[in-house]
């Protein structure tokens, strides 16, 4: 048989619960969608070394750019990723970035890095849309066979 | 003494709640990453070295230095040869594809070139690489170039008078470094 006062520290208790429950549940109506895929476009490879080509999206949407002393040619322009994020409520978040990627053709492969640092970190939204750019640095190897390289990665949207 | 530790449940379950951060949410989204990388290429033509006709009384070397660029033979010792008909150097055009490009070219060390009688009377031709374009070549922002060859033809005394070819399979590579 429980006795009125602990009834009532029950009671005090489950009012503790509720009136503190909104400060640890957060509920979000939000979607990730990749909205456009990293691609470097077409790249005429110097034969007699390696080259670096970058594209940084830090800022914004971005095209590609050779970053090492050859004379590889950019024959067609490529572009930044894209992360879109929706929801319906004000929201903020980070990116979490990979350290690399690889991508292949046949037997080939060909590294994707520095996401992180040519990449969005985050960013917020007052409740609508907010795209994410994401970037990064091709390494073409010397001798690099010719072909169509392709990979994926996976960034993680960690929400405040 | 019981409401007492009701009450230390109730603070301790509030600091619990109050101390725990809201669990970040997150999302995973897999992107996809390409690029399509081509290779250069690169074209090169063929080309002719032409000494020209020579009457030489006897030995001597005739030169095509072409280092500095296109050029004509020239007589070693001009008491001794004479040039009548000038020849020129060789002309090899090279494309790439790839703008400012560099490229190595290997000369063979020596051409035998044989009379168009027997083919048993030979002249060497040699010093090639010596008096042709140097090695490498950087390409211009065309992704084009010229290679020009040179020479030392060397002619015996009383060299047999005929006219003189290489065999046609002699090779200048060309290739990017």
């Amino acid at each position: 048989m429980m006795r009125p006062k602990n009834k009532k520290s029950i009671a005090l208790l489950w009012a503790a619960l509720i009136l503190l429950c909104p400060l640890c549940c957060r509920v979000f109506a939000l979607t990730v969608d990749a909205l456009q895929p990293l691609s470097f476009g077409t790249i005429i490879a110097d034969p007699s070394q390696n080259e670096t080509i970058e594209i940084d999206a830090r800022f914004g949407p971005a095209g590609t750019v050779k970053t090492s002393a050859g004379v590889s040619v950019l024959s067609t322009p490529g572009s930044s990723g894209i992360i879109r994020v929706s929801s319906g409520l004000p929201f903020s978040c980070t990116l979490v970035l990979p350290a690399g990627a690889n991508l292949t053709t046949g037997g080939n492969h060909i590294v994707v890095d520095h996401f992180s640092t040519l990449s969005m970190a985050g960013g917020s939204s007052a409740g609508g849309v907010l795209d994410l750019y994401i970037g990064g640095r091709l390494n073409i190897q010397r001798g690099q066979a010719g072909g169509s390289y392709s990979g994926s990665t996976v960034i993680m949207v960690v929400f405040e | 003494m019981k409401k007492r530790m009701f009450c230390r449940y109730i603070v301790l379950a509030a600091a619990l709640l109050m101390s725990m951060p809201g669990s970040a949410p997150a999302v995973d989204s897999t992107i996809t990453v390409n690029a399509v990388i081509q290779q250069a290429s690169l074209t090169v033509s063929n080309a002719t070295v032409d000494f020209g006709t020579i009457i030489s009384a006897g030995a001597d070397t005739v030169i095509i230095d072409a280092s500095a660029g296109a050029a004509q033979p020239v007589a070693t010792t001009g008491a001794l040869t004479n040039i009548t008909v000038a020849g020129s150097s060789g002309t090899i055009n090279v494309t790439s594809t790839v703008p400012n490009a560099i490229v190595d070219i290997t000369y063979p060390a020596s051409i035998v070139i044989d009379d168009d009688t027997t083919g048993l009377i030979t002249m060497t031709v040699d010093q090639i690489a010596t008096y042709s374009t140097p090695t490498p070549l950087t390409l211009d922002g065309a992704g084009s170039g010229t290679i020009y060859v040179g020479g030392r033809l060397s002619i015996s005394a009383g060299q047999t008078a005929d006219t003189y070819a290489s065999g046609g399979a002699d090779v200048i590579a060309v290739n990017y470094q």
